[in-house]
């Protein structure tokens, strides 16, 4: 019988400092997902509307040259310029923020049926050592007590959490 | 697919736990390795620290978002050098690319399997002229020199070629073979 209830996460205090790679990366990744979901829908209406920098500038206010800047590199996203971009392409922004798990099955996107017949060791600093998750058919669940947690079967694309 | 020992080392993003090896990964030999974890980058222009920090994040954040099958945006993020004017004596050959405002970067290498990538330079986009430059043609000799000297006649990813369009694209990072 498995225990469904979700065990509370080790608190704050448990986790390390981050480092300054993690820092680095934690004040870049905001906007750099931003700029690439916003790439990402100025090609598709591109090709399927005939969007371009000309169109979507006139329609916020801003240059072509401005537009094609801003579409060019993460390195120049604001809050600004990603709430006009969006807009602009008649796009709605969907900013999710979520906790995560103890331990984290996103390590990087796998095939589908090769990651529901493999068994996973993690060595997270988050949690006791030698966490082992493993495929399973239901809801994921965390053990009390136990160092085994066992997770349902999964893939990662697109930053989405998919059952198999 | 076999290679000398010691050879590879893994990149893993900051925050994520250790990547598998069936899945998205990035490989790369010893000196390249060294390079994209040093800091500040290497430049041929004269930048201030807060934008060399920026500059080393954005390609960190590109290769983040390739490991984790985040959002990747064709012939932006990555590029097949043979593809856009196909030219195949560059066929095979992929760059990591970070964008303006300050001086690029490229990480170039091959695909061993679909989403192993094998990082055999990192270099400032400076280095180079446009695309006629010879030195595009260099870089990937020495590349392939060091497949080769790793792999012997192993062969890296060619096929489909040009990579002319999303779903080609992505035949060179998802597996299909499960």
């Amino acid at each position: 019988m498995i225990d469904q209830t979700e065990v509370q996460l080790p608190l704050f205090a448990c986790l390390p400092a981050l480092e300054e790679d993690e820092l680095d990366d934690a004040e870049f990744r905001a906007k750099d997902r931003a700029w690439a979901a916003l790439v990402n829908v100025y090609e598709e209406r591109k090709e399927a509307d005939g969007l371009n920098y000309q169109v979507l500038g006139d329609r916020i206010g801003r240059s072509r040259k401005q537009v094609q800047r801003w579409l060019s590199s993460s390195m120049n996203m604001t809050l600004r310029s990603i709430g006009l971009l969006a807009e602009g392409m008649d796009a709605d922004l969907d900013i999710k923020v979520s906790k995560r798990l103890p331990c984290d099955p996103r390590t990087n996107y796998v095939h589908p049926s090769e990651a529901a017949r493999s068994y996973i060791v993690f060595h997270n600093a988050a949690a006791p050592a030698n966490y082992i998750a493993k495929p399973f058919s239901n809801a994921s669940s965390f053990k009390a007590g136990s160092k085994t947690t066992v997770f349902p079967r999964f893939s990662i694309k697109s930053g989405s959490i998919l059952d198999d | 697919m076999h290679c000398t020992n010691g050879k590879l080392k893994k990149w893993q993003p900051s925050t994520r736990l250790p990547t598998r090896a069936d899945g998205r990964c990035i490989y790369m030999l010893g000196d390249v390795f060294d390079a994209v974890q040093k800091r500040p980058w290497e430049t041929t222009q004269s930048l201030s620290p807060a934008v060399l920090k920026a500059r080393r994040q954005a390609m960190r954040a590109v290769l983040e978002r390739y490991i984790i099958g985040a959002h990747l945006n064709f012939n932006v993020d990555m590029k097949e050098l043979g593809s856009l004017k196909p030219d195949s004596s560059m066929q095979g050959f992929w760059e990591f690319r970070s964008g303006l405002p300050v001086e690029q970067t490229r990480l170039f290498g091959f695909f061993a399997r679909p989403g192993a990538f094998l990082a055999t330079s990192f270099q400032p986009r400076g280095k180079f002229g446009g695309m006629s430059d010879p030195a595009w043609k260099v870089e990937r000799e020495e590349g392939e020199k060091r497949w080769r000297a790793l792999f012997g006649d192993k062969e890296y990813i060619k096929m489909p070629w040009p990579v002319a369009s999303k779903d080609q694209f992505f035949q060179y990072l998802d597996r299909k073979d499960d």
